[in-house]
């Protein structure tokens, strides 16, 4: 079963959750895949020991100049103008290229072949509380990391039952690639007026992806305020409530167990796995 | 000779020109040698990423040699300069036809790199 941990605004707590989870299916030996690229920190909080770095390629177009004929066909066709076709040469735009390989299949010269492009590291690694950890590393100055999401999701050195993808923030690009295809996703967010404009924009998103979808709220100080309003409009379940904690706060800033400051974080989160089950059953 | 392209605002001579290279409205694209403009529409407006670089390939069509532009970005220059396409800086709240004569009148200085 692989869970997407997910939230539309940053910071409500997908890595806490995703982490605690871990912790608590530990006999299981799960799978984390951190797949928030840009800025992976599932392994700063979990104690782990890197096995393998493998790195990440995407295909971007090269252009052999003594086929081409400067047709501009390639150039038309791109919608993300990655090319363009001067009078005696094809410029690339690496940057700008989405590595669908339009221009190289539609080339009536052949002339375009597609290259491998490095575009990050995929980090494997054994958790030392039982399970793996899958890090996705997008190199600095890219910008596309979906194709390396895509390809930690895709890593498998020991499958598990359970597999747990702590997901970029958002509703873009990279959010969608991290959660699409999974058995649930977990909507994490706080009780605030944009943590509850976030939460529907990703339920938005989940519905459109076919997932079936439950809330917890993190911070949670007695009142679901805006987000019990948009989960009863939007027929989302909210799972569980983890309380706002200080201390919780403190243990986790020095990389401590969570579940030790939070003794009641272990049967809430086990009561969500309990929630999901049976929804994905 | 080649076509003087400047970043405009609307379809029309008359128009105030748009300070942007990549996703101005419109290329108001003047020809030496009959003396008259003929607008391009700026396909690239809307594009989420790319838009200089397409529209430089709007330009390169369009038998272009030189473009009038207040701001042009990295990309769009590399290809505009690549081509052999010389860029002058434009000025902001001035008509395009005012800003065309302002550089037949070599009023304006060439753009050496990028200022996006």
């Amino acid at each position: 079963m692989e869970i997407a941990v997910a939230s539309g605004k940053g910071g409500t707590g997908k890595t806490l959750v995703a982490t605690c989870l871990a912790r608590i299916l530990a006999e299981y030996n799960p799978i984390v895949i951190d797949a928030d690229v840009e800025e992976p920190n599932a392994g700063l909080v979990m104690p782990h020991r890197v096995i393998d770095t493998k790195p990440a390629f995407r295909p971007v177009p090269e252009v052999d100049m003594e086929s081409c004929t400067l047709c501009g066909k390639c150039a038309e066709l791109c919608r993300f103008n990655a090319l363009v076709v001067l009078p005696s040469e094809v410029m690339v735009f690496t940057e700008l290229c989405h590595s669908c390989g339009l221009c190289a299949y539609m080339c009536p010269e052949n002339a375009i072949n597609e290259v491998n492009h490095k575009i990050g590291d995929i980090e494997e690694s054994d958790l030392l509380s039982g399970g793996q950890l899958i890090t996705g590393r997008l190199l600095v100055g890219e910008v596309q990391s979906p194709p390396l999401i895509k390809a930690a999701r895709e890593t498998r050195r020991q499958d598990s039952e359970y597999r747990l993808v702590d997901c970029p923030p958002g509703t873009t690009c990279p959010a969608i690639e991290s959660i699409r295809d999974s058995d649930f996703c977990l909507l994490v967010t706080e009780p605030s007026l944009f943590g509850a404009h976030d939460l529907e924009l990703s339920i938005a998103a989940t519905k459109l992806l076919d997932v079936r979808t439950g809330i917890i709220i993190n911070r949670w100080q007695g009142d679901d305020a805006d987000v019990g309003i948009i989960a009863r409009e939007q027929d989302i379940p909210i799972l569980e409530r983890i309380p706002y904690s200080l201390e919780l706060a403190k243990s986790y800033a020095k990389g401590e167990n969570p579940l030790t400051a939070m003794p009641e974080l272990q049967v809430i989160l086990e009561n969500v796995i309990k929630m999901v089950k049976e929804r994905v059953a | 000779m080649k076509n003087i392209a400047i970043c405009s605002s609307e379809d029309k001579a008359e128009a105030m020109v748009d300070g942007r290279f990549g996703r101005c409205s419109y290329f108001m694209v003047w020809n030496p040698e009959s003396s008259d403009f003929k607008s391009l529409k700026n396909t690239g407006i809307d594009a989420a990423h790319g838009a200089g670089t397409g529209a430089a390939q709007v330009l390169l069509q369009n038998n272009v040699g030189v473009v009038l532009t207040s701001r042009v970005g990295p990309k769009a220059f590399q290809v505009l300069n690549s081509a052999g396409i010389k860029m002058y800086q434009g000025q902001d709240n001035i008509s395009v036809q005012a800003l065309l004569e302002k550089y037949l009148a070599q009023q304006l200085e060439e753009l050496k790199q990028p200022n996006n």
